[in-house]
């Protein structure tokens, strides 16, 4: 360091001290014109030790050189106004010189410890505040989903812990792939020249700071990580400062940043990186995937099933009961396997992104009837019995997502009983949730099922040979129904003694709607 | 009754499913045509009206919305769309563009008959200009603004009136939560999707026999809601194919 700088230095710490010196001389000076009035009065004979007092308040207030220039203060003032003779330093009685060394010594000692327990406190807060900045850091990385998501994040961090404004240039695996800075007017073109060089070359370790003439601004460039460039590149607006405020600035950058390298080697932002591009990547293949086996698949199904609904209409196909049965076969055949494919589409969502419900104001009377005319698509002649509660409260829900639930549990309901048994369907509002119940007549539950029956690729033992089918549907719907917030039960007296299902889904407080909204006067 | 029977136009890029529509529109009555692409499909439905055209919406050479955007740009023909693809926002968009309904790949053919059926009612009944709109057993007169059912003057609020009034404007059709939230509320209020199912919820207390098995204000899922003739579920298939009388 320079001796112009350590003079700067000196010159810039003495700036920050004077008015808390200042302070602390005001402190004294108060203190003696109080004692002086006052100890002769009320006949006070010890004052040395008041003066411990502004040394205190001097050191938990403003820090140690205050708290030493209010010390050599308080002994000026004893020796000068208190210790005989007044008036003059000179202090005649040994017992009172033995009492000015201990005082100094005694306030030396205080102003040390309370000036180093206030620049721990404040290296404390400092610290809490880091962490907690870090940890928010640290929790938004976590959560993220894709390469912009941990860049706004980092970007955020950097800007809240320095306090300026930070251009963060995203980095990645291939130094080829690496973005343009982001093209903001506001940022110079010198600027984001510097921050490109930077993050092509690998391991340029040292900032730099590039003055943009134009507008005298000064910014600092320098790749966040040392040694992984992959990182990416910040740039900070230092404004107009120069010299040793740059320094300071600079020295609070490379904290921050060393923090952030921790953190993100910690985390392994690389690896995170090419995880979310490549998760993006893989939902993508899968949803073509999907779509084009989806497509692929009911393709045929639609023939199948437009055929043979044709042929059931002909005369002659549906005057003879055999015939007719043969086209019935075909056409439930096909809404099955439909089924099975809706099924094995859902359950490639549901594990590979886990559910995603699109919550929408419905009323759950709307979804049981939009569920029970599918089932009838399927089967037009099973008996149902249906008791709908009039009055039940809307729902805040995925409406597709319960429907589909509740399709496949009247499905299974009609697949376990004799086509000729009654299937039971009610809602019910109960506290604060709205059930949907579902009851049949057939082969009920045995102990082993009820347990599985929700589990993925579960199919009881008892019909693995009468009937078939994937062993999706239930979980699927367990998946649909609990994504919504909601909870599926099962209950059965038993093998043969019939299987009651509830779908049970919260009831949220509305949205508060003017009454003049809905309840307008009526129109006679 | 000699009537000009009713012509449609199918536009699906599978053979198989073109035969299988041709044999069961045939079978009702219907003169059918073919086409295969979205080129095609314009192509032929330019040369001469139809009273209906299925549209599948996985055309190789164009995008299903595009071709209804076109043809809605110089024709009101009965526009059915038929797709594997369910997604709630295209379905949606689809209406917006104009398209009748909207049927689900697989369909059976009785399903595809009964929303051409409603759809094809809807232009004759647009065409005639009638002043009463009269939906199974519901007359919504237009002038004075009251609607009765079986003859008796049921009393409706004025947003109850105007749902019944614009879902019988497009009878048999549904029609969008976002348009009757906008109609009825205004644009602020598009996303405000409760105040729709408590409207609906209340008119269907006054013209429903049993308001949990609504037979005339239906709801299509995720779409919004259509407004159907009494019998409409269970008119059979008697009547696919001739005009309304009315």
């Amino acid at each position: 360091m320079s001796t112009r700088q350590l003079s700067e230095r000196i010159l810039a710490s003495v700036r920050s001290e004077f008015y808390p010196g200042l302070a602390a001389l005001m402190l004294v000076a108060a203190l003696t014109l109080f004692l002086s009035t006052v100890a002769p009065i009320l006949d006070i004979e010890r004052v040395t030790i008041f003066f411990m007092l502004p040394i205190l308040i001097s050191a938990t207030w403003w820090g140690t050189i205050p708290a030493l220039v209010s010390s050599i203060a308080g002994v000026a003032s004893l020796a000068f106004f208190f210790y005989p003779p007044r008036f003059s330093f000179y202090v005649a009685d040994p017992d009172q010189v033995a009492n000015l060394v201990v005082f100094v010594g005694v306030a030396l000692l205080t102003s040390h410890l309370a000036g180093s327990l206030k620049r721990q406190a404040a290296v404390l807060a400092r610290r809490e505040k880091e962490t907690r900045n870090l940890y928010e850091l640290s929790r938004e990385l976590a959560v993220a989903h894709s390469a912009s998501e941990i860049y706004g994040a980092v970007q955020s961090h950097l800007a809240s812990s320095i306090q300026r404004r930070v251009v963060l240039l995203r980095g990645g695996p291939d130094p080829k792939a690496r973005g343009n800075p982001p093209a903001d007017p506001g940022i110079p073109e010198l600027v984001r020249r510097e921050m490109a060089a930077i993050a092509v070359s690998e391991g340029r370790a040292t900032g730099e700071t590039v003055t943009d003439t134009a507008t005298g601004t000064n910014w600092f460039v320098q790749a966040i990580s040392h040694t992984n460039a992959g990182f990416g590149v910040i740039a900070v607006d230092l404004g107009a400062r120069t010299g040793l405020e740059i320094e300071a600035i600079k020295r609070q950058i490379e904290a921050v940043l060393a923090d952030v390298e921790a953190t993100l080697t910690h985390l392994d932002i690389g690896r995170a990186i090419r995880e979310a591009e490549m998760r993006a990547e893989t939902d993508r293949l899968r949803e073509a995937l999907i779509g084009s086996v989806s497509h692929d698949l009911r393709t045929p199904l639609t023939s199948i099933l437009c055929s043979a609904s044709v042929l059931r209409n002909v005369p002659a196909l549906a005057n003879d009961p055999r015939l007719a049965g043969l086209v019935d076969a075909i056409r439930e055949e096909a809404e099955r396997h439909n089924n099975d494919i809706q099924n094995l589409l859902d359950a490639s969502r549901i594990s590979s992104r886990g559910v995603r419900p699109e919550y929408e104001w419905c009323d759950p009377t709307d979804i049981v009837n939009a569920a029970i005319e599918r089932f009838r698509q399927r089967y037009a002649n099973r008996r149902l019995k249906l008791s709908l509660h009039g009055d039940l409260p809307l729902l805040f829900v995925d409406s597709m997502l319960i429907e589909q639930a509740l399709l496949q549990i009247i499905d299974n309901a009609a697949k376990y009983s004799s086509s000729d048994s009654m299937i039971e369907i009610a809602t019910q509002a109960r506290d604060d949730k709205v059930r949907l119940v579902v009851s049949d007549y057939g082969a009920g539950l045995t102990q082993a099922e009820k347990a599985g029956m929700w589990n993925q690729f579960f199919r009881g033992d008892r019909h693995a040979l009468t009937s078939t089918g994937s062993g999706l549907g239930l979980w699927v719907a367990h998946a649909f129904v609990t994504a919504n917030g909601g909870t599926i039960e099962a209950v059965s007296e038993g093998e043969g003694h019939g299987t009651t299902v509830w779908l049970e889904l919260p009831v949220v407080p509305r949205p508060a709607e003017p009454l003049m909204q809905l309840d307008d006067a009526l129109d006679e | 009754m000699s009537e000009i029977p009713p012509s449609v136009l199918i536009v699906e890029d599978e053979a198989l499913i073109r035969r299988s529509l041709r044999a069961g529109f045939e079978l009702q009555g219907f003169v059918v045509e073919e086409a295969w692409s979205g080129a095609d499909a314009l192509r032929a439905a330019r040369q001469k009206p139809r009273d209906l055209i299925t549209l599948d919406l996985g055309l190789p050479d164009m995008d299903g919305a595009e071709i209804v955007k076109q043809l809605r740009g110089w024709s009101n023909v009965p526009l059915i769309v038929v797709s594997v693809r369910a997604n709630e926002a295209e379905k949606v968009r689809l209406f917006e563009l104009g398209a009748d309904d909207y049927v689900v790949k697989p369909f059976g053919m009785a399903e595809l008959l009964a929303r051409a059926r409603a759809a094809m009612r809807r232009r004759v009944r647009m065409a005639t200009g009638q002043v009463d709109l009269a939906v199974g057993e519901l007359t919504i007169h237009l002038d004075p603004r009251t609607v009765s059912i079986r003859g008796a003057r049921i009393p409706l609020t004025p947003k109850e009136y105007r749902l019944l009034h614009l879902l019988a404007q497009h009878t048999g059709n549904a029609v969008t939560h976002q348009y009757l939230l906008k109609e009825i509320w205004g644009p602020d209020h598009v996303r405000d999707a409760h105040y729709l199912r408590i409207l609906v919820r209340k008119l269907r207390q006054k013209i429903e026999r049993d308001p949990t098995q609504p037979r005339v204000l239906l709801t299509a899922p995720n779409v919004g809601y259509r407004l159907v003739g009494g019998q409409a579920s269970s008119e059979g298939s008697r009547q696919i194919g001739s005009a309304p009388s009315r």
